[in-house]
């Protein structure tokens, strides 16, 4: 059993789909933050009900899944709003599935009442009200609810007492790095999404990766690797998106090439469903190293604080315009926020090609310490087990360093990175750098410091 | 009681009731004092260690084998512990006693009636508690009962008595135990609203039971009837039940049970509620009930017609068709009763023409014709989105219906016209053509094919760590070997020291997928080269190990290349292969090749294996450019290399003593050919199937018993020989080199070749014997390899590949037993797959191993593109197949339905296979109709009408079956 913190959901009330006193039916999801608030964020009526209920839905599914493993989890979606925007993010309990819902201020006649990040309740009474909502019907929808209602003692206090295990935080924080990575190969009208992701396997699944590729005005499935494929291991995490397509637009299909990684966009007129699997189905996020070469080599502290202070809860965060403002590169900006979004502060939206403001409400102080690669690779400089070569070629800096029960060998160029151990032999740098190139690169960094 | 008295009555094994005895009388301070050393006697007689200061008898016990995990001792000590600790101690120590000892154990607890005894049967360590003890404490107050699931999956269990009935004791019915302790009947309701198991089928029960054996099911019949239970209150509990999210296996039981009590026309409308809540339950089996229940009402005023039509949608985009066509026949009866098509109609019916399956979508469209008149133009947007979804089959009536629709409602709408069926490029006909089954010269080599060489010391180690943790493709593999011939004898100073993590690696055996993990056949050979290049000694494995783990015949040639190559690296000789690809695939490009031979100056390559290898991966490009080339290398190789080429050369009775070169280089000029009169003045007395004259694979697929578990199975059995053609007669010969060969050689008697020198012929060899594939098959790269020794002609590795997909036809993808490996040749453009190709493409299709399958699809559905695939042959191979009586129909047609929806092409090659096919194969058999589906969407999708005799064999058919009704609708 992994790491877990233990951690209790309190909410106010149970989130459900139920009559108002209206008479029409009423979409209530609990809040709950970090710090056991209970904000109340949002106030209105739903344009399309059904397209939300089946979003919700399936966003609920990931939430309530582990895609390899028949282990329960509960671990409730996260919501984020601001006036532009309501966004909710799920990440699955086998830690290799995303999900987000960005639901613009056109999907509903309502109010932004707040800016904040907050947990949300979801039950299963409420999941399954939420295939009734019906598009002709008046849905109200609240997120929250004011301090008056949440006076009157109406409603029941729900505790979930969950653990959450760190891995979980780690990869949920983690699948940001993978984002801005992120191209679009395919975009496909939503009939023809349908008949691909139905023809997805079901029961005999292939071992071997299958990939996604463009067949005309059409997608289909494909055992071979090809240029423009996207690859799927697991296709039943797909699968996720099918309820979504009848009444969709289009799904757009991302992917990130170096990692395998890809994501699925449900796009309807007014809103999108953006699913985003691991390059495999036992490989959660969580541990694909992708940000350590990061964290490894970070901006200064003074930069990150600098950027830090200048987010504001935006949908999207303009980079120029914060290096403006602050006085320092574009590129600075950048590599501060890709630290904050592996620090769970800041999400990225692929479609944007923008970060945005979020901070998950869990405790998160801990997560640069749940990287082990980086942690084996400080232990590695701090015992002397690495040795930098001499004689070393002018384009790159050689090193030797301990490893188990034989010596290896690190070459550290500036186009490319090598190293003798199994893993990277196994994943040439695929899966995040290892942890002898860590500590070359910790040791080269620091011979290099004096000179900046 | 001190310590010493427990200790001695624990360690004495006929105790028991003394035990017992002696800790009835102590009051809870007197136990707390023995608690911390009765629980390290315990922890003594557990881990059979004895503390220091152990008193002598625990010790002396302990070194003569007492105690362990199960010792006697271990469980008396045990029940000490339930009469002398506290909660703490004991929350996480379960029941666990010898089956003579729970009476003991009962009594401990009845004497101490302990305060956490209450949390403790409800908590997971209570949960092996035996049900009759637990009845027994609630019915004595000893405890209170727990309101926890198990207690009912305990009290369910108990009373159906499973155990002891495989056991063979006698089992009480079910109804006798409950009316014996009538409190019991309260806790019947807890069964449906548990994962209680009680109605989870248990067919294997009833068969040898006695007569009177009950399930939960027949007791609760009895009960009502007899009054002891309240109908009405049963009925309801088991219908809430179903909303709880229970098993699959639970719940289809409860619902059975449901049925069982036949619920009256009153009971039906009293539940209809529920039943509609059901319609939208995550499992399938509850929806068909809902259903079905929900059909069950007679009379249509009676049915909640609003609630049903805000529920339907929720059933039928569960993707079932069952669900989907019991939906559609309620709404039928909705639609009658409310005599027009409403909103909520129109949405369960768009739900309809969305949904996977034609036949739902059909049927939704004859509720649409026979209410066409009631459609309001307004209402006409809801079906219009769905015209992307319907089948191609369905396009047409969609688009009259509503052109009808519009005309009655006189009306226009803005909104865009849908698309006709068929687009206006498929009115002009369409006709497809495969390349001839011997075009084989067309040319194969593309730029972005070419194979990069190694060129240092150090990109090969790197290369070798990758491929020793896993193997990308055989290209790879084919790029070390050539590097290690090249750049073997270089060793830098550091060059140790750069390869020992490698060296390290190939020690522990690599990565699972690597080049040596696990070695046997041609990794063998593989390993040995690594370790002499790697060392500079030579590594050799013992040719008895070679021999166990078996080296199939087509690698025998490359093993023997290895073997050359790590012999010259161990005596210091580098050099270049005439080999080694310069292209995926292993291919050759001849001009790259005579460049070479010319550069080698070597003409003694006339003798080896890599100057035979070299010849068969000739690609067809530039042949005739590289033969102009070829006239300024060396004798005796010019003669031989533009005989390969093209040339007007011909072999002399001298070069009898190279004929394996001359055989190799006259199948790398043609394949199909037979070259025994060309070859002739070699005087070979040659018997081998590719040697002078080529091969032809022969199939038949049948069926085996087995006897297995004592009963007979059929297993499905694809037979395979090969023939050399020409003499209709098995030929394999298999002479050694000997000195009687050489003799007769010099007295010119004819030469019969060896196959481990004739990489064309090894090929074939073993192919129709009958054993499980080798380890050395194991790897998808190394299957993969196989086309790689006669890149142009891999007909016999898709006869190994059809082998081992008929072996496993039902078995799921295997990462022990690769199939895809296999497939790699049938994706090179311009190379007719032939017979054996469709052959394995076919078998592919039908399998359950999902990466063949996959690679099947893809490869039919290039194929057709390049136009590689061969409709009459596919017809002929499909047709073959059947006659094993094994092929799965419904997984050939989902394969075929998934390739005519790339274009109008495949629709049409497809479309053409299955005309052959369909009047040639019995229709009546299982699932044979769904390839009838995949020609009525091929159908609709090129508008091309079927031939004549066709369609009067499909008007012709009978019976009542989907066959004959697909069949008509074909014809019409």
């Amino acid at each position: 059993m992994s790491a877990a913190i233990d951690y209790t959901y309190r909410y106010a009330f149970p989130s459900s789909v139920a009559a108002a006193a209206s008479g029409r039916p009423q979409l209530s999801l609990a809040t709950c933050d970090a710090n056991q608030q209970r904000p109340h964020f949002f106030d209105g009526r739903v344009r399309q009900p059904r397209i939300l209920g089946e979003m919700l839905y399936t966003l609920s599914d990931v939430v309530q899944t582990h895609f390899f493993l028949p282990r329960p989890v509960i671990l409730d979606p996260v919501l984020t709003s601001n006036e532009e925007l309501l966004r909710l993010e799920g990440f699955s309990g086998c830690c290799g599935v995303y999900a987000r819902v960005d639901l613009p201020a056109e999907a509903f006649d309502g109010e932004c009442r707040g800016r904040g990040t907050t947990n949300v309740d979801f039950n299963e009474p409420m999941r399954n009200a939420l295939l009734r909502l019906r598009d002709g019907e008046d849905v109200r929808f609240a997120v929250g609810a004011d301090e008056v209602v949440l006076a009157s003692g109406a409603g029941e206090i729900v505790e979930k007492k969950v653990k959450l295990p760190l891995r979980w935080i780690k990869g949920f924080s983690e699948v940001q790095a993978y984002q801005p990575r992120l191209e679009l190969k395919i975009e496909v009208d939503a009939a023809e999404a349908l008949r691909f992701v139905r023809a997805l396997p079901r029961g005999a699944v292939p071992k071997m990766p299958s990939y996604a590729v463009s067949a005309g005005r059409s997608i289909r499935l494909s055992q071979r690797p090809q240029k423009g494929a996207v690859p799927i291991l697991g296709t039943h995490r797909v699968k996720v998106i099918e309820p979504l397509l009848p009444r969709a637009r289009r799904l757009r299909i991302w992917c990130d090439e170096e990692s395998g990684a890809s994501a699925w966009e449900v796009r309807y007129a007014v809103a999108s469903f953006f699913l985003m699997i691991s390059p495999d189905v036992f490989r959660g996020f969580s541990g694909e190293g992708q940000i350590l070469a990061a964290l490894a080599n970070p901006p200064e502290d003074g930069v990150i604080a600098k950027v830090r202070a200048a987010l504001k809860w935006q949908s999207q965060i303009h980079a120029e315009a914060i290096a403006q403002d602050l006085g320092i590169s574009r590129s600075e900006v950048e590599a501060a926020l890709a630290v904050l979004g592996s620090r769970g502060l800041a999400g990225f939206d692929a479609g944007t090609q923008r970060y945005f403001h979020r901070e998950l409400p869990f405790d998160l102080e801990r997560v640069e310490e749940m990287q082990p690669r980086l942690r084996n690779a400080r232990k590695l400089v701090s015992d002397g087990q690495i040795r930098r070569l001499p004689n070393s070629d002018q384009n790159a800096a050689r090193f030797e360093v301990q490893g188990t029960g034989t010596m290896h060998r690190v070459r550290i160029a500036d186009d490319r990175q090598s190293c003798t151990c199994p893993w990277f032999s196994k994943y040439q740098g695929q899966r995040g750098p290892c942890k002898h190139i860590l500590a070359a690169s910790l040791v080269l960094d620091d011979a290099e410091a004096p000179a900046r | 009681m001190t310590y010493e008295e427990l200790e001695k009555l624990v360690l004495d094994k006929k105790a028991g009731g003394a035990l017992q005895r002696a800790l009835a009388p102590l009051d809870e301070k007197a136990r707390a004092k023995l608690s911390a050393p009765a629980q390290k006697l315990h922890r003594q007689l557990r881990e059979c260690k004895p503390a220091p200061d152990a008193s002598n008898r625990l010790k002396t016990r302990l070194a003569r084998g007492g105690g362990g995990y199960h010792g006697k001792e271990t469980y008396q000590a045990r029940l000490a512990l339930f009469a002398l600790c506290p909660a703490s101690v004991l929350k996480k120590l379960d029941y666990h006693v010898w089956h003579d000892l729970a009476p003991l154990f009962d009594q401990i607890i009845r004497d101490r009636r302990p305060d956490w005894l209450d949390d403790w049967v409800a908590s997971p360590a209570g949960a092996a508690l035996p049900f009759d003890m637990l009845r027994g404490w609630i019915r004595d107050g000893v405890c209170a009962k727990p309101e926890v699931d198990r207690y009912y999956q305990s009290f369910a269990w108990f009373l159906m008595q499973v155990l002891p009935y495989q056991f063979g004791k006698a089992v009480p019915p079910i109804t006798k135990q409950l009316l014996a302790d009538p409190p019991l009947l309260a806790d019947i309701p807890g069964l449906f609203r548990t994962d209680s198991r009680a109605f989870a089928s248990t067919p294997w029960v009833r068969p040898d039971g006695p007569p009177d054996y009950e399930t939960w099911s027949d007791a609760l019949l009895k009960l009502t009837a007899d009054g002891h239970l309240n109908r009405a209150e049963l009925l309801q509990t088991a219908v809430e039940g179903l909303k709880l999210d229970l098993g699959s296996g639970q719940l289809a039981g409860m619902h059975a049970f449901y049925k069982r009590m036949a619920p009256a026309q009153a009971e039906i409308l009293l539940h209809q509620p529920c039943y509609i809540d059901l319609l939208g339950h995550p499992v399938g089996n509850v929806v068909t009930f809902a259903l079905e229940m929900l059909g069950k009402i007679r009379n249509d005023q009676d049915l909640q017609v609003d609630r049903i039509l805000l529920e339907l949608p929720a059933a039928l985009s569960k993707g079932s068709k069952v669900h989907a066509l019991l939906a559609l026949r309620l709404l039928k009866r909705i639609i009658k009763r409310q005599m027009e098509l409403t909103l909520g109609s129109l949405t369960v019916i768009g739900e309809a023409l969305r949904h996977a399956h034609s036949d739902v979508q059909s049927v939704a469209l004859d509720i649409l014709e026979a209410n066409s008149a009631a459609i309001a133009g307004e209402d006409l947007v809801v079906l219009r989105e769905t015209e992307p979804f319907v089948a191609a089959s369905h396009r047409a009536r969609l688009v009259r219906l509503l052109s009808s629709a519009f005309e009655i409602d006189g009306k226009r709408t803005d909104a865009p016209p849908i698309a006709d069926t068929i687009p206006p490029e498929a009115v002009r006909p369409l006709d497809y053509h495969s390349i001839a089954s011997d075009r084989i010269q067309s040319p194969i080599l593309r730029p972005e094919d070419a194979v990069t060489p190694i060129e240092s010391v150090e990109e090969l180690i790197e290369a070798a760590l990758h491929a020793t943790e896993t193997v990308d493709s055989p290209d790879e593999v084919e790029r070390i070997i050539d590097a290690i011939s090249r750049l073997g004898t270089s060793r830098p100073a550091d060059f140790d020291a750069a390869v020992a993590p490698l060296v390290h690696r190939l020690k522990a055996g690599g990565g699972t997928n690597g080049i040596v993990f696990e070695p046997a056949g041609i990794r063998f050979a593989l390993s040995d080269l690594l370790h002499t290049w790697l060392t500079g000694q030579r590594h050799r494995t013992p040719d008895w190990l070679w021999s166990y783990r078996r080296c199939k015949h087509g690698f025998v040639p490359i093993g023997r290349h290895l073997r050359a190559i790590a012999t010259d690296i161990q005596r210091g000789r580098a050099k270049p292969l005439l080999s080694a690809p310069t292209h995926r695939g292993g291919w050759i490009d001849p001009v790259v090749w005579v460049d070479r031979l010319i550069r080698s100056g070597d003409a003694s390559a006339v003798s080896t294996m890599d100057f035979r290898l070299s010849l068969l991966r000739l690609a067809p490009d530039n042949r005739a450019a590289a033969l102009e080339r070829a006239s300024t290398s060396p004798e005796p190789l010019r003669r031989l290399v533009q005989f390969a080429l093209g040339g007007d050369v011909r072999p002399a009775p001298l070069d009898r003593r190279h004929h394996s070169a001359w055989i190799t280089a006259a199948r790398c000029r043609d394949p199909l050919k037979d070259w025994s009169q060309e070859l002739a003045p070699l005087k070979l007395d040659d018997g081998l199937p590719d040697g002078l004259r080529p091969a032809r694979h022969f199939w038949r697929a049948s069926r085996r018993t087995e006897v297995r578990h004592r009963e007979r199975v059929e297993l499905p059995e694809l037979s395979v020989s090969v023939r050399r053609v020409g003499t209709g007669l098995p030929t394999l010969t298999d002479k050694a080199d000997s000195l009687l060969g050489r003799i007769a050689d010099a007295f010119r008697v004819p030469i019969a070749p060896d196959w481990r020198e004739l990489p064309t012929a090894a090929l074939n060899q073993g192919t129709s014997e009958d054993f499980l594939e080798p380890l050395e098959l194991s790897r998808p790269w190394v299957t993969q390899w196989l086309c790689y020794v006669w890149p142009q002609n891999p007909s016999a590795s898709y006869m190994r590949g059809a082998q081992r997909l008929a072996e496993r036809i039902d078995s799921a993808s295997s990462t022990w037993n690769p199939s895809r490996g296999y497939f790699h040749a049938l994706f090179q453009r311009g190379r007719p797959w032939r017979e054996p190709g469709h052959l394995l493409l076919c078998l592919g299709l039908v399998g359950k191993d999902a990466d063949a399958r996959g690679l099947a699809i893809d490869a039919l559905i290039e194929g057709i593109g390049w136009r590689l695939f061969d409709p009459e042959i596919f017809a002929s191979t499909i047709i073959g197949l059947v006659e094993g009586g094994w092929i799965k129909f419904s997984r050939l047609a989902d394969a075929l339905m998934l390739v005519i929806q790339v274009s109008q092409l495949h629709a049409l090659a497809v479309g053409e296979t299955l005309q052959q096919t369909v009047t040639k194969i019995d229709l009546q058999r299982k699932n044979a109709f769904r390839l009838l589906e995949v020609l009525v969407e091929a159908q609709a999708m090129t508008g091309k009408p079927l031939p004549f005799a066709t369609r009067q064999m499909l008007a012709g058919m009978s019976g009542s079956g989907k066959a004959a009704k697909v069949g008509k609708q074909l014809a019409r």
